[in-house]
């Protein structure tokens, strides 16, 4: 049986009635014929309008204790897993080419499209998936407080201390340090680009050897729904380990994301929209299109610049082993700074455009930034009157310039093409980059779409921070060399808060507190590092091994694992208000909390069953997370270890966002300079 | 993270079941021979580093399956090809006649450049078999390479491993020059700048 559920209607169709139905079988397993090389068979057979997709592939893409696999010829016997069912896995995809199809639209957009789920039979998680969605949907329009928390965790222990630490629950979660296996799956999420004639591009975590079996598969699966079923893959999920492998199909590029970190589809969706976006911003679509014409055999991986690369992976790493909110949230990242600075800041910049006229005519700028700190946070922007950039387009130059920050290349003067694939495709805009202080990271961006304004925009750039400098309250602010600090979560009358996300959804901006952990509490990450001796292999291996892999690692790796714990809480408390698709699960205001029971230990092991970690160095986890959307502000918040009192956190909450709403010109940037 | 030096060539061989393809790419990948017959399903994907004339380049071989059922997918598989390798089999005539239609088969969905120069390669495979059991003559062959514009033709044996390394060498090397070719009929131009107006109307980015 095969439930086919459209945008507009839901229907069922048995398999001997419809054309459209299919069952899709996967064989997983290990090939048999050479150990050094992997191979890799798709088989295809489509006859009596019956279809099946068997894969026999390394086990590098397909984790094998998700899925086991029936007896088949290309198996080795001692590879060979007993396996019953299917039913845990769900491929969805849309059905109509409207990218591929003449007469309509090109970019099609996947939203447009009636997406078709695939379910292999009427399994048992469907069913608890669509039960506790209807439990939560229950919940929320029960009352605007809801006092029954989903439940999330490994059951109820003692009492507990409040603490500031933050623990790590997700204990199948495995870091990026965890360098024990060498195969491809040691990494809960990679990223694949590859050419639509099966030629890999780029991968996060490289293995060519591997990669381009590979990115055969990839190729020939999307193909495969094409072909056979006119259809487009989006998803294959595998409900039982949560792994799920996203697909993208653009023009000449197929974009494919592997990850193990419980992502929805729409938010890895998202990415790989972000790292097409990103080709496009170096390359633009007329260029990409040039490239491809007439010989889609073109080889843009060895095409694309070392700078492309590290920039990729930089963007890879951020989406995978950072805390970046960004894209989910869909905004950026605000630095509060007091309102009558900023309003001065803004009020200098426009005295200073107004004075160089016979500088930069107008129209040679068109838009800037005043950023600070690492993760570039906008102090102030410069835009012109009825203007505005795309959020996604202003996301990939401040990844450009978080690169810029992390090389420390800082102290030069950078002039970049880039393109903005929201605001237009086809051509360059150029950006003026200046580092204003090193050791506060602030930084100056200036855009034109003229090629030859670099000198304009320099001196024009010259003269501004001159201009601001002679301000000793904007200059404390932007120039010194006072590391910026942000605010604080002791700043705000939360108590119990340990960390909030304050989205102000009019501005497309977010505040939130400067990152505060406790070294010493710090667990760690099971199966990483567990004392220094180890701490200092595993840097040694990285060393060796990872080298292009160590820029991220100067943060240190207490910070890299705050960062991703933190971002699997947040991806929790967002999943938990939208639906697998991405659209929010009630369209006016949702409240919703989610409670995080569980015990931890120093020694668990990444994929420790929990029942037996009762023996060493117990600690037991209550943290509370709550989430509140309505149309105006989205918050999201994460209690101290220690809190389970849904009212607390609740006013606390309202402190928050009372604090928000207060000081709203303080925290968001309203206008800006506008010219 | 450094970007990769060597140009991936993807080769892709054709030829009605059993001819020999899958072993003619385990003896050039993994020099091994196998006696079992196993009909490939859908295609196998297989890797080896060439290094021809001073140029090393990754070779991805798609060993496609002969048998007419698993052709659906032909043009996801031809796609974007540096090189075909026809495969038949000398002791099989009917394998020799459907040579033309691989190769037209292929050109069709192939989407090339230039059909004229793509490079082919043409192999009469097992060869080590008794001379009575030889159906397809060499003058034949030559005949037909020679018609389909000087295709190179080699005679080979995966089983005894006679001229599959050659056959495989000249394959890289076919497949490199169509890579280099059509590099060198690209021009860069990147002169891609917007025209903006601020005072016009909105360039769209209204919004």
């Amino acid at each position: 049986m095969v439930n086919i559920s459209n945008s507009d209607e839901h229907k069922t169709f048995n398999n001997n009635t419809t054309n459209k139905s299919g069952t899709i079988r996967f064989i997983p397993g290990f090939n048999s014929i050479s150990k050094a090389t992997p191979t890799v068979s798709i088989a295809l057979n489509n006859s009596r309008g019956t279809t099946d997709l068997s894969i026999t592939a390394p086990s590098d893409i397909i984790n094998n204790n998700s899925i086991s696999s029936t007896s088949s010829h290309r198996l080795l016997p001692e590879s060979t897993k007993s396996y019953s069912s299917l039913r845990d896995i769900e491929i969805s995809f849309d059905e109509s080419l409207s990218s591929r199809v003449p007469n309509k639209t090109s970019n099609g957009n996947i939203n447009e499209v009636a997406p078709i789920e695939f379910t292999t039979s009427n399994s048992i998680s469907q069913n608890e998936h669509n039960s506790y969605q209807e439990i939560l949907t229950d919940l929320l329009s029960e009352s605007f407080y809801s006092y029954t928390p989903s439940v999330c965790g490994m059951g109820r222990c003692g009492p507990s201390v409040v603490s500031n630490e933050l623990p790590n629950i997700f204990n199948k979660s495995e870091t990026l340090l965890s360098v024990n296996k060498q195969r491809l799956t040691r990494f809960n999420k990679n990223f694949f680009i590859i050419s639509d004639a099966g030629k890999p591009i780029f991968t996060m975590h490289r293995d060519d050897k591997k990669i381009i079996p590979l990115a055969g598969i990839i190729n020939t699966i999307v193909n495969y729904f094409q072909v056979n079923q006119q259809a487009e893959i989006k998803t294959i999920h595998f409900r039982n380990t949560g792994q799920k492998f996203v697909f993208l199909n653009k023009e000449h590029i197929i974009i494919m994301i592997h990850s193990n970190l419980g992502e929805s589809f729409k938010i890895l969706q998202d990415q790989c929209y972000f790292l097409y976006s990103y080709l496009i911003s170096t390359l633009t679509s007329k260029s990409l299109e040039r490239l491809f014409r007439n010989r889609s055999n073109f080889d843009l991986g060895t095409f694309l610049a070392q700078s492309d690369i590290e920039n990729l992976n930089s963007i890879c790493h951020l989406l995978s082993n950072n805390f970046y909110p960004d894209i989910f949230l869909n905004a950026l990242q605000s630095n509060p700074i007091e309102k009558r600075i900023r309003n001065k800041i803004h009020k200098e910049i426009l005295q200073e455009l107004h004075e160089n006229r016979d500088i930069i005519p107008r129209g040679t700028l068109l838009y800037g930034f005043l950023l600070i700190g690492e993760d570039t946070k906008m102090a102030a922007v410069i835009r012109p009157q009825g203007h505005t950039l795309y959020t996604h387009d202003i996301q990939l130059l401040f990844c450009l310039v978080r690169r810029h920050l992390h090389l420390n290349t800082m102290d030069r003067e950078l002039w970049i093409p880039i393109c903005f694939p929201k605001f237009n495709s086809s051509g360059f805009l150029y950006s003026y980059i200046k580092t204003l202080s090193l050791k506060n990271k602030s930084v100056m961006v200036l855009l034109s779409a003229q090629k030859d304004a670099f000198f304009k925009l320099k001196l024009f750039g010259d003269r501004l921070l001159t201009r601001l400098g002679k301000d000793s309250h904007i200059a404390k602010i932007i120039i010194s060399d006072n590391p910026c600090t942000g605010f604080s979560i002791k700043d705000i009358p939360a108590p119990l808060i340990h960390h909030f996300i304050f989205k102000s959804t009019k501005n497309a901006q977010y505040i939130m507190p400067i990152m505060e952990y406790n070294i010493k509490y710090q667990d760690v990450i099971e199966n990483t590092v567990s004392c220094n001796d180890e701490s200092e292999n595993n840097q040694k291996y990285l060393g060796n091994q990872q080298k292009d892999d160590i820029h991220f690692m100067e943060d240190g790796i207490d910070l890299l694992n705050y960062q991703i714990k933190l971002q699997r809480y947040y991806m929790e408390l967002h999943n938990s208000v939208t639906s697998e698709d991405g659209s929010k699960l009630q369209s006016r205001s949702v409240i919703n909390f989610i409670q995080w029971d569980g015990i931890t230990s120093k020694n668990i092991s990444s994929y420790g069953d929990i029942d037996n970690l009762q023996s060493v160095n117990n600690r037991r986890i209550h943290i509370m997370g709550m989430v509140w959307c309505t149309p105006h502000f989205e918050l999201y918040l994460i209690s101290n270890n220690g809190v389970s009192d849904k009212g607390a956190i609740s006013s606390s909450a309202k402190n928050i966002l009372r604090w928000c709403q207060k000081h709203e010109q303080r925290l968001f940037i309203q206008n800006g300079a506008i010219f | 993270m450094s970007t990769r030096k060597k140009n991936i060539l993807k080769v892709i061989i054709l030829g009605d079941s059993g001819v020999g393809k899958t072993s003619l790419m385990h003896r050039y990948v993994n020099n091994k021979y196998s006696q079992q017959y196993k009909a490939t399903i859908g295609a196998d994907f297989l890797t080896k580093e060439v290094d021809v004339d001073d140029k090393v380049a990754t070779m991805q071989v798609w060993d496609t399956a002969g048998q007419e059922r698993f052709q659906s997918l032909g043009v996801a598989f031809y796609r974007g090809a540096d090189c075909c390798v026809l495969v038949y089999d000398v002791t099989n005539t009917k394998s020799f006649e459907n040579i033309k239609t691989w190769r037209d088969e292929f050109l069709v969905h192939a989407n090339v450049s230039s059909p004229e120069t793509f490079p082919f390669v043409i192999l009469g495979n097992k060869i080590d078999c008794e001379e009575n059991k030889k159906v397809v003559n060499t003058k034949s062959a030559q005949e037909l390479a020679q018609s389909l514009g000087n295709v190179p033709l080699f005679f080979t044996s995966a089983k005894d491993a006679i001229n599959v390394d050659n056959a495989f060498e000249e394959i890289a090397r076919n497949a490199l020059q169509q890579n280099q070719n059509d590099a060198d009929a690209f021009e860069d131009d990147f002169n891609d700048a917007i025209n903006i107006q601020l005072d016009g109307e909105p360039n769209s980015c209204s919004c």
